[in-house]
């Protein structure tokens, strides 16, 4: 990693690794090709009748695609745990405002009085 | 794939730590707005009737532009990672044209919903008395349009980057940086747009 | 040998990338917003104990004027005053210095982060210019009163209207807040994790460098929503969206969950630093280790998350699902454990220890005292559901978070600039004036905030402008605390001016602090000079002690710095 000092020929003690390829380069396109086949597929679902079985399934396609680019094009599989960590905090946040949340909009019935 | 040694996060560099960083806050902001509209979608089943006004065709393209753009951007941080400039300036264009093809499509689809009268303040929606369903197209151009604008920010990084590195032949990682936050915009269209297009 | 010319006036105030100089940058203006919103609290606090009389500097206050005073009034020492001066100034000045490197990972992201901090206060300032007057709709902004008139069910007004308005103004200066705060804190956290002197390890980190970044990423996790949530607001106010309008199946209680996932977790992102203020300067004046580093960060830890769990507890009364309101309420109750733990660490510190009852000491007593047995003990009661039922909106609730944010943020604020202003400046605070300041301060505070919550239990509710039409309200004795409140508010207010004046003055003309380590504290900014060079340190520490090594048996000084052989 680069370090400048402000003030250059100051003593400074840096621990500076150099970097190691850290990640093995994957296949890049085989996963491109994945993320397409997948996309594919999303596309056929969705054309399903059943409207709770084509958002599980469009859902569950769309997570792992992201994933698929989170791991291998952001290489994330490499990284150190604690990038996964803050993912992971984040996600959790998420699904705190979710549940918290959802009491107070969908199962609601209010009037709607339509405007004067 | 060989065995290859993980950095700790004593290692990490510091500019994919804090553009990691940055992915984490804004997958908390787009998540916000996005759990806001599928609470709300899960309670106006009128919602999928607008949903079928969207130009899936276009969204369809769209994804296949943005997914292959992640493809090249890639593509260059491999190129980073050679130090070849030549290549690296090839494939960031070639991910900056796919952004300008998703902005162009992105601009067609909005031309045509705001004709049929499909618009942000949906004011002819609400006179028709299609007043919840206003609320979608809300929900709609506020999620695509800071999509869009974030599509437009991260090619407008990708492009300062690449001029930097090639001009400078220095700081090869920032290819890599500002390409995490690519994929993150793509990562945000990937669930976008099932969630508008798709599901009826 | 550190040689530069020395730098001219844009320099230090506008272009540095110092973090010194950036932080100095920072508290100058929050000193300018505390002002501002100081002076708001004194106007409408005269105006509440004498009600039709003229204010001195201000004129009559009518009822549109109070809600004006009381929402910036809030809304900049929340915004600004708090995240400002904790995170933004604390984290500047003490972050790079303390884990002994020369600055920030970032330092020309750091200036923007000021500069786009600048931005967010003139555009707040610029508000109160607004056509039709400053906010007046309560610093939570709730819809459809902060729609204002522009919004769903009125005649088309034009764009200008509504974006010359107080409303998108100060949605706008909160959103580049926010932004700055963002990158303020990402350099933070590179900082903090890449940048520690060698043999620093994450645990010798003295304990405020952790409760800032721990704040800092509480913040960046939590604001998204409301980030989202501001932009609907504003695309609400000046476009005619419907995201909260109740009309077309929106909810302002949208809004308020949006609003209030965010404003938890800030009430502890502007706690933690002011407790790691403590921290140190409680250890180095009991001459004693902090007690339970590893438990207070666990503790800390676990608050951290729990705070983005209980947020629904401002909303108990707002018309949520009953049945959530029990599992907040819950939360709520359990989230003050881990802080109680966290006072019983800096209580069982002080146990026993050689005290010094030095300047910061007071405050920082002070602010134990205060925010543990009078804000803490009251965040229980208001914790429980059934008890917030008849105590929301009441002063009982003003008086609890009055008693909760000022100990912490403006006592924790004062403890550290009476701890570290002969560190950054090279001058010396007066002690006698700082002595007068600091039971001036806590003596009026007290004398504010306390009848606030006798006056909430007897039923008078906050943001109301003229308590005369209720006749309930005027019995006595509640005139006369409202009389005690004020007066008690103002002496508070004034006595603020002697510590500005001893601020300026000891900067230009104070006594020079000769010594690099005046406290005989461990931490790495008491080993370089006072004030330190661009660069922080002539020769780089390199660490083998933790932070606290205080009386050690082996050691024939009762301190121990980081960087000793």
């Amino acid at each position: 990693m680069d370090k400048h000092s402000s003030n250059p020929g100051l003593e400074h003690e840096v621990v500076v690794p150099k970097e190691p390829d850290y990640h093995g380069h994957p296949n890049y396109l085989k996963i491109y090709l994945t993320l397409l086949g997948l996309f594919a597929l999303t596309v056929v679902a969705s054309l399903l009748h059943n409207p709770l079985i084509v958002f599980f399934i469009v859902f569950g396609i769309s997570i792992i695609k992201g994933t698929l680019v989170l791991l291998y094009f952001m290489h994330l599989k490499w990284e150190p745990k604690l990038i996964w960590i803050m993912l992971g905090l984040a996600l959790l946040i998420l699904l705190f405002l979710f549940i918290g949340t959802y009491p107070d909009i969908v199962p609601v019935q209010r009037y709607l009085v339509p405007k004067a | 794939m060989e065995k290859i040694k993980k950095l700790t996060w004593r290692e990490i560099p510091q500019a994919r730590l804090a553009v990691w960083t940055l992915i984490a806050g804004e997958f908390v902001i787009f998540g916000g707005l996005i759990v806001m509209y599928i609470l709300n979608r899960l309670k106006y089943e009128s919602w999928g009737e607008m949903a079928q006004h969207t130009n899936v065709w276009a969204g369809t393209i769209n994804t296949f532009v943005l997914l292959t753009s992640s493809y090249f951007v890639v593509k260059a941080h491999e190129a980073a990672v050679h130090k070849n400039k030549a290549q690296i300036k090839k494939w960031i264009w070639l991910t900056i044209v796919c952004a300008f093809m998703f902005l162009g499509i992105k601009s067609y689809e909005y031309t045509h919903e705001i004709m049929h009268g499909f618009t942000l303040p949906g004011k002819h929606l609400v006179a028709e008395g299609l007043g919840v369903e206003s609320r979608y197209w809300s929900f709609y151009y506020t999620m695509t349009g800071l999509h869009g604008l974030h599509v437009i920010a991260g090619a407008l990084a990708l492009f300062f980057v690449m001029r930097n590195v090639t001009k400078t032949g220095k700081n090869y990682q920032r290819i890599e940086a500002a390409g995490l936050y690519w994929h993150m915009v793509d990562i945000i269209w990937i669930f976008l747009f099932p969630l508008i297009y798709l599901i009826h | 040998m550190n040689t530069h010319k020395k730098h001219g006036f844009w320099h230090r105030y506008f272009f540095s990338l110092d973090h010194k100089d950036i932080g100095f940058q920072y508290m100058l203006t929050i000193f300018l917003m505390v002002s501002i919103g100081g002076f708001f609290a004194y106007v409408f606090r005269m105006h509440l104990a004498f009600p039709d009389m003229k204010v001195p500097l201000f004129g009559l206050v009518t009822n549109k004027d109070y809600n004006m005073l009381i929402t910036n009034h809030g809304l900049i020492m929340m915004m600004w005053l708090a995240l400002g001066m904790l995170l933004a100034v604390a984290g500047n000045f003490l972050i790079p210095i303390m884990i002994g490197t020369d600055d920030m990972a970032f330092p020309k992201l750091n200036k923007i982060s000021y500069w786009i901090f600048l931005l967010s206060v003139i555009l707040m300032i610029a508000s109160f210019f607004m056509p039709k007057g400053g906010l007046g709709v309560g610093w939570t902004l709730y819809p459809p009163l902060s729609v204002g008139d522009f919004g769903y069910n009125t005649p088309y007004k034009s764009f200008a209207d509504r974006f010359f308005t107080a409303n998108t103004f100060v949605l706008l200066a909160i959103a580049f807040e926010f932004t700055s705060l963002l990158m303020g804190g990402i350099n933070f956290f590179v900082t903090t994790l890449n940048k520690r002197a060698k043999g620093m390890s994450l645990l010798k980190m003295p304990m405020v460098v952790w409760m800032i970044n721990i704040a800092n990423l509480l913040f960046m996790f939590s604001v998204g929503p409301l980030v989202a949530g501001t932009f609907m607001l504003l695309l609400d106010i000046n476009v005619g969206t419907g995201f909260y309008d109740a009309y077309r199946g929106g909810d302002p209680l949208l809004w308020e969950h949006l609003f209030w996932f965010f404003g938890h977790p800030e009430v502890y992102v502007i706690l933690l630093p002011p407790l790691g203020i403590l921290a140190e300067i409680i250890s180095v004046n009991s001459r004693k280790p902090l007690f339970g580093y590893k438990f207070i960060l666990t503790l800390t830890l676990i608050a951290a998350v729990l705070s983005t769990m209980v947020w629904a507890h401002h909303q108990f009364v707002a018309g949520i699902d009953p049945r959530a309101a029990t599992v907040f309420s819950i939360f709520t109750i359990i989230i003050s454990l881990p802080f109680a733990g966290i006072i019983l660490a800096y209580i069982a510190t002080l146990w026993k220890g050689d005290l010094r009852f030095t300047l910061p000491m007071k405050w920082a007593l002070g602010a134990v005292a205060l925010f543990t047995l009078l804000g803490g003990f009251t965040g229980l009661h208001l914790g429980a559901s059934v008890f917030d039922i008849y105590a929301h909106d009441t002063s009982f609730v003003v008086a609890h978070f009055h008693y909760t944010l000022f100990p912490t943020v403006i006592f924790g604020s004062f403890a550290a600039i009476y701890f570290w202003f002969s560190k950054f400046s090279g001058r010396k605070l007066n002690q006698t004036l700082g002595n007068l300041h600091f039971w001036l301060t806590f003596i009026f505070f007290n004398g504010f905030a306390f009848p606030l919550f006798l006056l909430g239990l007897a039923g008078q509710h906050r943001r109301i402008a003229d308590y005369r039409q209720f006749e309930f309200l005027m019995q006595d004795p509640l005139p006369l605390y409202r009389k005690i409140a004020t007066i008690s508010a103002v002496i508070l207010i004034l006595s603020q001016f002697i510590f500005l004046f001893n601020f300026i003055w000891s900067l230009k003309r104070g006594k020079k602090e000769t010594e690099n380590n005046p406290w005989q504290a461990n931490t790495l900014e008491w080993q370089t000079s006072s004030p330190p060079p661009h660069g922080n340190f002539k020769v780089y520490p390199v660490v083998n002690y933790g932070p606290y090594e205080y009386n050690r048996p082996d050691k024939d000084k009762d301190f121990t710095p980081q960087n000793e052989i």
